[in-house]
């Protein structure tokens, strides 16, 4: 059977809501793919060593 | 990392030691920063000129003109016959009697410095300081004896606390990094790459420039902190011109220096400063610093780079 300018615009349609559903689903959960390497902010600020103050020279 | 840091009082102004290592103990690091604190008290002990019993004192009583030195005093003494060479003859430690006759004989800590701005308006036109025509010699021969001309008398000032930071620094081992500030002469070294160190303002005492050192040493020398009122009405300061023996006014109202050492870090740091702002920059030229002039004007003098060759095995 010859597929069919129809057949063919259906199929990449169908694949495209597949798709979209199940990005979408992981947008929901939480695991937004775009935002994959970012790391929530508390992370952040618990792996980093708190700022000390540099030594200072003065006249004295 | 570990991590150990304590400030104390010291010579007459505050020591602050950091001390960081990922190979020591808390309690080694605990033990050197004892160690150091140690040998800042031993220095002042030995240095001050404000303890009638240190060697110091001892020594510039002493009438003779050849006079045994422990081997504190002797690097001291040391020291002050470098940095007046270092220097072309502006670092120089035989002004003790100028400055005791401009009324810096006794210790000023805790005093509050004379009004800064108001100093300046009665100052002195301004002007380059110069060195002594007739130079107070002495030096110290190779077992630790003090030869000198009748009446010479050496101060520690700044030297000292430039020696002590060194010292200090010397005491520990490898795998510690380090920044001892003995009254704002600064060692930094060890491991983990360069140190940060503020440079604190002269009018506001806020941190006016951030200097990334090398190994080695940070020091300023300024006019601010030691400045008072003396009974003609006029200001006085601690920083001498060697051809008057009276307070310098350069224009400059403190120089801060980086160095292979506090100690010349110290020496420069007083170089630039009575060399005044026409060659202040020339003096801080190779490893850089800060120039703090009256008019309020942060010269920041950017050290020459580093070139490190590669050489093909």
């Amino acid at each position: 059977m010859q597929p069919t300018w129809g057949r063919l615009a259906a199929g990449t349609g169908a694949l495209f809501l597949v798709v979209l559903a199940f990005l979408a689903g992981r947008v929901r959960g939480g695991h937004d793919p775009a935002l994959r390497d970012a790391q929530p902010a508390g992370a952040t600020s618990q792996q980093v060593a708190p700022q000390l103050a540099p030594p200072v020279t003065r006249a004295s | 990392m570990i991590r150990v840091e304590q400030r104390f009082p010291s010579m007459g102004t505050e020591a602050h030691v950091r001390l960081e290592s990922e190979a020591h103990s808390a309690a080694e690091l605990e033990r050197m920063l004892s160690g150091v604190r140690s040998l800042l008290a031993d220095v002042e002990a030995t240095l001050s000129r404000f303890r009638p019993d240190s060697e110091l004192s001892v020594v510039n009583r002493d009438p003779r003109t050849v006079v045994e030195l422990s081997p504190l005093m002797a690097e001291l003494a040391r020291a002050a016959e470098w940095a007046r060479v270092r220097s072309g003859g502006l670092v120089d430690a035989t002004l003790l009697g100028d400055l005791q006759r401009a009324g810096y004989a006794t210790t000023r800590e805790g005093l509050e410095p004379a009004p800064l701005d108001e100093a300046l308006r009665v100052a002195p036109p301004r002007r380059p300081a110069r060195a002594r025509g007739a130079v107070a010699r002495f030096s110290v021969d190779p077992t630790g004896r003090l030869r000198r001309e009748p009446g010479v008398q050496l101060d520690s000032g700044g030297l000292g606390k430039g020696l002590a930071a060194d010292l200090a620094a010397a005491l520990l081992p490898a795998g510690v990094r380090y920044a001892i500030s003995a009254g704002g002469d600064l060692a930094v070294g060890g491991p983990g790459g360069s140190w940060e160190v503020a440079v604190a303002g002269v009018r506001s005492g806020e941190e006016v420039h951030r200097l990334r050192l090398r190994p080695g040493g940070v020091a300023t020398s300024g006019i601010q902190a030691r400045l008072w009122r003396t009974p003609d009405g006029r200001y006085a300061h601690h920083v001498l011109d060697p051809s008057t023996g009276r307070p310098a006014w350069t224009g400059l109202l403190a120089v801060t220096a980086a160095a292979p050492s506090a100690l010349e870090a110290e020496v420069l740091g007083k170089t630039a400063l009575l060399a005044g702002p026409e060659r202040a920059g020339a003096v801080i030229a190779e490893r850089g610093g800060v120039l703090q002039h009256e008019d309020g004007r942060i010269e920041v003098v950017e050290g020459r780079p580093v070139v490190r060759l590669r050489v093909a095995a």
